[in-house]
């Protein structure tokens, strides 16, 4: 009868050690490590607004968690002037090497079609492609976000100063830039 | 009686077309939460935007855990180009995260606070001795609303400070609200601008410094000392913002991230 009374008491305990370690880590475990706790609220507000997102990259595919318009081609994009929430995230590792469009064409969606662009990668890439849109200090960045006054309330170039460790963290800087570049809108 | 009826209608109609010296804002600043008179200011010379994220590096890896930007517009006085007027806007938002710790490396929720935002400027470090270098005056400091808050309020964050010649004040200026006050400080001598904004809670409403917010400061720069700076503008503009752990871990551990502009006009 003790033996029993025993057997039951470690069961309760290691039943509840199970359930603390389990409930400490399966709510928040799709959340890539190193990323703040309203990383699935920042992507839901991009896709709420139904936000056009293109991207031109090898590299970042978002945990599969959001699902921008992947491009290989300036001409894949669909003009729409009338939606303010377009976004064209240009990887410089990518652009260096491989042609997205001549300038003429990105000028043209920046210029025209009210597009926010996010050049990433820039200052690690040592690319001087769209220096003569950037400033001195923005040039070094790895995430820059241009806006043309045409469209938007003023033309300016935003930039992070540092650099960032791990692409989760680069992607989640993008998916923040979007979500309060859309709140500002 | 018809001519004079006649006569205020022509003067209605006339006073809805014609501007009476309306002044209009710049839009840009207007964006920041200034009003920066574009009749005497024109267009801003310089606009610089730069953001940062503060970093906990661990052995688990690296955690975003607060988000700062410095905002910095520069304008020239069209009327004495011996003046420039430098706006600030700065934003500090704390970012909470789930982060790993402890014996077992368990997934904690982390709750991040900002502490302090701090603006300094070493107004054009290249010169000294300008005796009364720069001040901000009542009509240029008007700190109303410099967050979204729920309750608009325009009076409790107001603060009106002035630099002459002799430092007439320096100290803290507490704010109505209980949620932020002021620091400041100015040396004639140095050059330098340094205001501090400290956040605190309200009783136990603490909500203020635990969501994204904004502060805004502005200075006039005065040129006349320096002859050869005429056309010329330089300005470090430093922000550092200072975030602080209330529960999770590291508890009560504090992180301090700068961030610097360079303003510069020809």
């Amino acid at each position: 009868m003790k033996d029993k009374r025993y057997l039951f008491l470690i069961t309760v305990i290691i039943m509840s050690v199970v359930f603390i370690l389990v409930y400490t880590q399966l709510p928040y475990k799709r959340i890539p490590n190193g990323l703040p706790a309203d990383y699935f609220d920042i992507i839901d507000k991009i896709e709420d607004t139904n936000a056009n997102v293109y991207v031109y990259s090898d590299k970042l595919n978002f945990n599969d968690d959001f699902h921008p318009k992947f491009i290989s081609k300036v001409s894949e994009i669909e003009l729409n002037r009338f939606n303010e929430k377009n976004f064209l995230v240009i990887d410089m590792d990518k652009y260096n090497s491989k042609s997205l469009g001549t300038i003429e064409e990105i000028d043209q969606i920046y210029k025209n079609q009210c597009f926010y662009i996010l050049l990433i990668n820039y200052g690690s890439s040592d690319s001087t492609k769209f220096d003569e849109l950037l400033t001195d200090n923005s040039k070094s960045s790895d995430l820059i976000t241009l806006t043309y006054s045409a469209c938007h309330s003023s033309y300016h170039i935003e930039y992070f100063s540092s650099g960032f460790s791990s692409n989760d963290i680069l992607m989640y800087a993008i998916l923040d830039k979007i979500s309060m570049l859309i709140s500002a809108a | 009686m018809k001519k004079i009826t006649i006569f205020v209608l022509m003067t209605l109609i006339l006073a809805n077309f014609v501007d009476f010296g309306h002044a209009n804002a710049d839009s840009d600043s207007e964006a920041y939460g200034f009003f920066v008179d574009s009749d005497r200011y024109g267009t801003h010379k310089d606009l610089e935007i730069a953001e940062e994220y503060t970093i906990h590096n661990t052995k688990y890896g690296d955690y975003i855990i607060g988000y700062s930007r410095l905002v910095v517009l520069v304008y020239e006085d069209q009327t004495d180009s011996d003046w420039a007027s430098v706006v600030i806007q700065s934003t500090a938002y704390p970012k909470d995260v789930y982060m790993k710790g402890g014996l077992f490396g368990r997934l904690k929720f982390t709750d991040m606070t900002t502490l302090s935002q701090n603006i300094h400027s070493d107004v054009d470090s290249g010169f000294k001795n300008w005796g009364y270098g720069y001040y901000t005056d009542a009509s240029l400091f008007e700190m109303e609303q410099p967050s979204p808050m729920l309750t608009i309020s325009s009076t409790t964050y107001r603060a009106s400070i002035e630099f002459s010649a002799t430092p007439k004040i320096q100290g803290e200026v507490t704010f109505d609200i209980k949620e932020l006050s002021l620091l400041y400080g100015h040396k004639p001598d140095t050059e330098i601008f340094d205001v501090t904004y400290k956040y605190s809670c309200n009783f136990l409403d603490c909500s203020y410094r635990d969501g994204m917010t904004y502060n805004k400061a502005t200075f006039l720069v005065n040129m006349t000392k320096n002859a050869s700076n005429a056309g010329i503008f330089v300005n470090d503009i430093y922000l550092a913002t200072t975030f602080r752990c209330v529960t999770g871990y590291p508890l009560f551990v504090e992180w301090t991230t700068d961030l610097h502009v360079n303003t510069l006009y020809f």
